[in-house]
C-alpha cells in the first residue's frame, strides 16, 4: 500500500506535523522505532535520539528521493507549491527507505529543512 | 499547616487572590465548598499604603480594608478549613501594587500564614514572598494554613487547558481557587519537575505487549513514575483508557507544547502531558513532598528498619531521623521540615545519588499519598468547574 494510502494519516496530521519545528519534529520519531521501545526519555534526550535516527537514514532516502527520483529536475511541478502536497509526493517516494520513521513525518522534516537544501538542488536564477 | 489536602472535609473554603486589570487593582476569588458558590471581585486598593496595611492586626477603621474584610468572611460562611493562594508573575512584588498589600490583608484578618521580606530589589521597593512554609517548634500555637503560591501564567494556561479560553481578572482567581482546592492539581502545576515525556507516554500503551511477551497478564494497570524535583507524577491506565491511535501521542504532544509555548518549556509539557491524558483517558496523580501527608507518612516511619536496605539509603534515613528528633517540631509542620532538610540535602550533592528517589522510596511514590491530577473516570464536571467555565464565558 502506498503511504498516501495508508488511512492512519489524513492531510489534516500532514499539516500538524507542518506546524511543528524541524527540532519538534525530530521529537516524536522514537515513539515509531522498535530500537527504542521500553526506553524512556527527557524531552531533550528524545529530540537528540530520533535526529541521530533520521540522519542515519539521511544517505538512503537522499539516494532515492535525490537521486534515483531525480527531485531537481521535477521541482518545476507545481504540486510542489503546496507544501501538503509535496510532503505527500515525498512520502510516497520515500516509503521504502525511511527505516521506520512514517514517511509523512519524514518528508516533513525534510520540508521543514527546505527541499532544495536537502537535494542541493541549485538555486534557480533570478 | 500547608495541608491542602484534608479530603473528605466539606467545610473548605478557598481564596484565590491576583493582580486585576491594572497593578492598583486585585481580584479575590473565594470557593466555598458549603454553600457550593465561587464568588469573585476586583479591589482597587491604590488608596491604602502597603505600610498602614502592615499596621493592621485584626483590627481596622478603614472603610476599604473593613469592606474586604465584609466580602471574605459572607463568602466563606460556614467553612472551617481555609486555603489561600496567591497567583503572581513573580514571588517579588512591587509594594506599591496591589496584590501584595491585599496578601498582607488577608493574613492580617487570619486567613493564611505568610512570611513576607520587604527588600530593595531592582531599585524598587518590593515585598519578597516566602513560598515555603516556616519551621515552627512544638509548643507553637496553632495558625493560620501557609499561603499557597503559583505563577499567573501557569494558571491561566490550566484555564486555558480546561475551559478552553485564557481567563484574566477575577476568572484567573476563580480557577486558581480551582486549582488549590485540588491538592493534586496544585502541586502538579506549581512542580519545578519535568513531567513524562511523550515517549514516556507511548511506553505505557506499549507495556501490556511486553507483558504478554514475558507471560504476565497484560490487562493489569500500567503505572509509570517519574520523579522529579519535590513531586512524583504517575501515569496510569484504567478501564477507559483508550489504546487506539497511540501513534498520534508523540504528534498531539507536541501541537500541545507549542500552544503553550508562551510558558516556560517543561510547564508547557505539564499542560501537554494533561492533554494526552484527557484524549486518551489516562489517569494522572501527583505525589508531592510538599504535603503534609507525604511528610507524614515519612517522617514517622523513619527510625524504622528497612529490609534490604542499602547502606547509603540507611545513611539518608539516619540523617534525617536524628534532625527530626532534635528539630522538636509542630506536629502539623512536618512538611516544613521534610522540605527544608530536602533543600540541605540537596545542596550537599556529594552525600546523596538520586537523592528525591530515594526519599519518594521511603515513602512510596504511588500510594494512598498520591493526590488525583486527571482522573478520566470522573469525566464530568462538577459545580465548581461548572461555574467557572460560566465565570469564563461571561468575562
Amino acid at each position: 500500500m502506498s503511504s498516501a494510502d495508508d488511512p492512519r494519516w489524513t492531510n489534516e496530521d500532514i499539516r500538524d506535523y507542518l506546524s511543528l519545528d524541524e527540532q519538534d519534529l525530530y521529537e516524536l520519531i522514537p515513539g515509531f522505532l522498535p530500537e527504542y521501545e521500553g526506553t524512556n526519555f527527557m524531552t531533550e534526550g528524545q529530540r537528540a535520539a530520533g535526529k541521530k535516527a533520521f540522519e542515519q537514514r539521511v544517505n538512503a532516502i537522499k539516494k532515492t528521493l535525490c537521486h534515483d527520483w531525480q527531485l531537481c529536475s521535477r521541482l518545476k511541478d507545481p504540486n510542489f507549491d503546496d507544501t501538503v502536497k509535496l510532503v505527500v509526493m515525498v512520502g510516497d517516494v520515500i516509503a521504502a527507505c525511511s527505516g521506520g520513521i512514517p514517511p509523512f513525518l519524514a518528508a516533513s522534516i525534510i520540508a521543514k529543512i527546505g527541499i532544495r537544501n536537502f537535494c542541493n538542488c541549485e538555486r534557480p536564477s533570478s | 499547616m500547608n495541608d491542602i489536602i484534608e479530603s473528605g472535609n466539606s467545610a473548605r473554603g478557598f481564596i484565590a487572590a491576583s493582580y486585576g486589570s491594572s497593578p492598583d487593582t486585585a481580584c479575590l476569588g473565594i470557593l466555598n465548598e458549603c454553600t457550593k458558590k465561587i464568588t469573585c471581585r476586583a479591589f482597587n486598593v491604590s488608596r491604602l499604603s502597603f505600610t498602614d496595611i502592615e499596621r493592621i492586626v485584626g483590627g481596622t477603621d478603614d472603610k476599604l480594608a473593613l469592606e474586604i474584610k465584609e466580602f471574605l468572611a459572607e463568602d466563606l460562611k460556614g467553612c472551617t478549613f481555609i486555603q489561600s493562594i496567591a497567583v503572581a508573575p513573580s514571588v517579588f512584588l512591587d509594594t506599591e501594587t496591589s496584590l501584595p498589600k491585599v496578601i498582607i490583608l488577608l493574613a492580617s484578618f487570619g486567613y493564611c500564614s505568610v512570611q513576607a521580606s520587604r527588600l530593595k530589589h531592582e531599585d524598587a521597593d518590593k515585598v519578597f514572598l516566602d513560598v515555603e512554609p516556616a519551621i515552627l517548634k512544638r509548643d507553637t500555637p496553632k495558625i493560620p494554613e501557609w499561603l499557597a503560591f503559583s505563577y499567573a501564567d501557569t494558571i491561566a494556561a490550566y484555564g486555558e487547558f480546561r475551559f478552553g479560553k485564557r481567563p484574566t481578572g477575577p476568572a484567573l482567581a476563580a480557577v486558581a481557587a480551582l486549582c488549590v482546592r485540588s491538592p493534586g492539581l496544585y502541586y502538579f502545576l506549581t512542580s519545578g519537575g519535568e513531567p513524562q515525556s511523550s515517549q514516556d507516554v507511548v511506553e505505557v500503551f506499549r507495556s501490556p505487549d511486553r507483558l504478554k511477551a514475558i507471560g504476565l497478564p497484560a490487562d493489569i494497570a500500567q503505572i509509570h513514575s517519574v520523579v522529579s524535583g519535590t513531586e512524583a507524577y504517575s501515569l496510569e491506565t484504567t478501564s477507559l483508557t483508550k489504546f487506539n491511535d497511540v501513534h498520534r501521542v508523540p504528534l498531539v504532544y507536541s501541537l500541545a507544547s507549542k500552544k503553550f509555548s508562551w510558558l516556560e518549556p517543561r510547564h508547557a509539557r505539564k499542560i501537554a502531558l494533561l492533554t494526552v491524558c484527557r484524549d486518551w483517558s489516562i489517569q494522572l496523580t501527583c505525589t508531592s513532598m510538599r504535603s503534609e501527608r507525604f511528610a507524614i507518612s515519612l517522617l514517622d516511619g523513619i527510625g524504622d528498619d528497612k529490609p534490604d536496605e542499602g547502606e547509603e539509603d540507611k545513611q539518608l534515613r539516619m540523617i534525617i531521623k536524628s534532625n527530626y528528633e532534635a528539630a522538636e517540631i509542630a506536629q502539623t509542620c512536618k512538611s516544613a521540615f521534610l522540605l527544608a532538610i530536602h533543600r540541605w540535602l540537596h545542596e550537599q550533592k556529594f552525600l546523596f545519588n538520586e537523592l528525591e528517589l530515594r526519599l519518594f522510596t521511603l515513602a512510596g511514590i504511588k500510594n494512598k499519598n498520591s493526590d488525583m491530577v486527571y482522573n478520566p473516570l470522573s469525566m464530568h464536571a462538577d459545580w465548581a468547574e461548572s461555574i467557572t467555565m460560566s465565570l469564563l464565558s461571561e468575562d
